[in-house]
């Protein structure tokens, strides 16, 4: 019996990996993008407790 | 002989817990008896629910066999949720919510009383879905299987039930939350009554249909179990 | 000082991963034998299953949290749980959808009702459900409570389902597919396959222990957070 080739299904297994690779990439992404505003919103917080604490150092003056 | 009442929420002796349960079943039979609301609009909604099925699939005779477990557990399914919802949303509009909560029992026994008190609700309407169903559709749905698949596969739908719908009611969003929380997880007692209920109405021979019958009581063990046990931490104040 | 320890431990993991994925894919492409039957697509696999369970796993780890929860009282677990939720529906969407175009050249069908898809399907609507559960409520306190309640209920009964639909599947087995009952792309599998198999599936558990650990920081950061805001605005 003679060996058939198996069929073409090269495009599909790249959708697939294209899906799967995108897929956990966006996510990464998504982590990287709230940590970073995290960040912004951490520095923020540490200037308005800073202004808070000069203004009281003021009051208390 | 006195009893010492126990504190709200403590844990009371067996013979308590059941007594308390069946006080708020009486309650909310009682209530129910009055206004009558809750049973005629779970049945309206069957109903309809058949209504629409009919309409919906070609239900020629040999489609009708085939689908009719089907149809029913479906209908069952959200005919249900409206007693689910209304059996709690009841506690919170009349403000008894706070007095059940209060109250010197078992949190378990509330559970007990309310998932007994819907499962009778979804008996009374399975009791006249049936006949009805019976008749429209020319199909002979009085058999002691199929009865019992019934009633077992309540059990399981009503006890996952008065646990997700005791969430759902104190959320924003309520009612509408009940069947998306219930429908994935109630879906094993769901798969195991329909294909039980269909082995009957074939009269398939019973070695098929103990697995799905097994199925359905160890569903019912686990659920109700778990249910109960989780019980309590939904109700917390 | 003790944060940029933390971090060193964070970057380890994440650099495992990474190192760990690349050569998976390394291996899937390059090792792994193309299959017979179906050809290249059956390569699929490998990250497919791979990805589903670790949906799974997360499932697993998110009721486990709650138990935590439930017992403990601790916001941490809450966290864990959340993340775990967060980080299962990802890897649980994408086993679906690569399950989706694995299935379409070999069954001419974007969907089968193949036991172990539509027991994720059913996981990931449990998923869904609990996240709306989440968003209806304003106390985080019972946000966190609730939440553990629901992520028990769906670790107990999402495999009494599966189980229920194989047992179904075997008495009336799919009629599209190989026969093979639950088989999602029946194929036999050589050593250099079940190889890559296993290095895929200790590539996607590492990963998901990185995102776990990293999306846990993010909400014990954003809880802080919250702490330094509400301490600051109640002045």
């Amino acid at each position: 019996m003679t060996p058939t080739a198996p069929p073409d299904t090269f495009g599909f297994m790249v959708a697939g990996y294209a899906v799967i690779l995108v897929g956990l990439a966006l996510y990464g992404l998504s982590l990287v993008t709230r940590f970073r505003r995290l960040d912004r919103q951490e520095k923020w917080m540490d200037e308005l407790e800073n202004e808070e604490g000069s203004t009281k150092r003021e009051q208390a003056d | 002989m006195v009893e010492t009442p126990p504190a709200p929420g403590r844990p009371a002796a067996p013979g308590n817990i059941f007594r308390c349960a069946w006080a708020v079943v009486g309650k909310d039979l009682a209530a129910e008896w009055r206004s009558k609301e809750l049973l005629g609009a779970m049945l309206v909604f069957a109903l309809l629910v058949i209504l629409v099925f009919n309409f919906a699939l070609e239900l020629d005779l040999p489609v009708r066999q085939a689908v009719t477990p089907g149809v029913l557990w479906v209908t069952f399914a959200f005919a249900g949720t409206l007693g689910l919802n209304r059996s709690w949303a009841v506690e919170r509009e009349g403000g008894a919510w706070e007095g059940l909560l209060l109250a010197p029992v078992d949190r378990s026994a509330v559970y007990l009383g309310k998932a007994l008190g819907s499962f009778l609700f979804m008996v009374i309407l399975e009791a006249l879905v049936l006949p009805i169903y019976s008749a429209l559709y020319t199909v002979d749905l009085f058999q002691p299987g199929l009865l019992i698949v019934v009633l077992l596969g309540s059990i399981g739908y009503i006890s996952l039930g008065t646990l997700l719908a005791a969430l759902a009611i104190q959320t924003r969003t309520r009612d509408v939350l009940l069947p998306i929380l219930l429908f994935p997880v109630v879906l094993p007692v769901l798969i195991s009554a329909v294909n039980a209920s269909a082995g009957f109405l074939s009269a398939a021979p019973m070695d098929q249909i103990w697995p799905w019958l097994n199925l359905l009581i160890a569903c019912d063990v686990i659920f109700t179990s778990a249910a109960y046990l989780l019980f309590e931490y939904v109700v917390e104040e | 000082m003790i944060r940029e320890k933390e971090s060193a431990g964070r970057l380890a993991l994440a650099g495992a991963a990474a190192l760990l994925l690349v050569a998976a894919l390394g291996m899937v492409f390059g090792y792994a034998p193309r299959e017979a039957v179906m050809g290249d697509v059956q390569r699929i696999f490998y990250f497919h299953v791979s990805s589903a369970w670790v949906g799974m796993l997360s499932f697993v780890v998110a009721a486990v949290s709650g138990g935590l929860y439930l017992s403990r009282r601790e916001r941490y677990w809450d966290m864990v749980e959340i993340s775990a939720v967060e980080i299962g529906i990802v890897f649980g969407l994408i086993a679906i959808l690569s399950g989706s175009i694995w299935a379409r050249p070999v069954w001419n069908t974007w969907w089968t009702w193949d036991p172990r898809l539509v027991t994720t399907s059913v996981m990931e609507l449990v998923y869904a459900a609990y996240l709306l559960l989440r968003q209806g409520l304003e106390d985080p306190e019972r946000r966190a409570r609730f939440g553990a309640v629901y992520s028990i209920v769906g670790v107990l009964t999402v495999p009494i389902t599966f189980l229920s639909i194989r047992f179904l599947r075997s008495i009336h087995p799919v009629v599209i597919g190989s026969g093979v009952v639950g088989a999602l792309g029946g194929f036999a599998m050589t050593s250099k396959m079940l190889e890559t198999f296993l290095v895929s599936l200790l590539a996607f558990t590492v990963l998901y222990a990185a995102l776990l650990v990293y999306r846990v920081r993010l909400a014990l950061r954003g809880g802080r957070l919250e702490e330094r805001r509400s301490a600051l605005f109640s002045e």
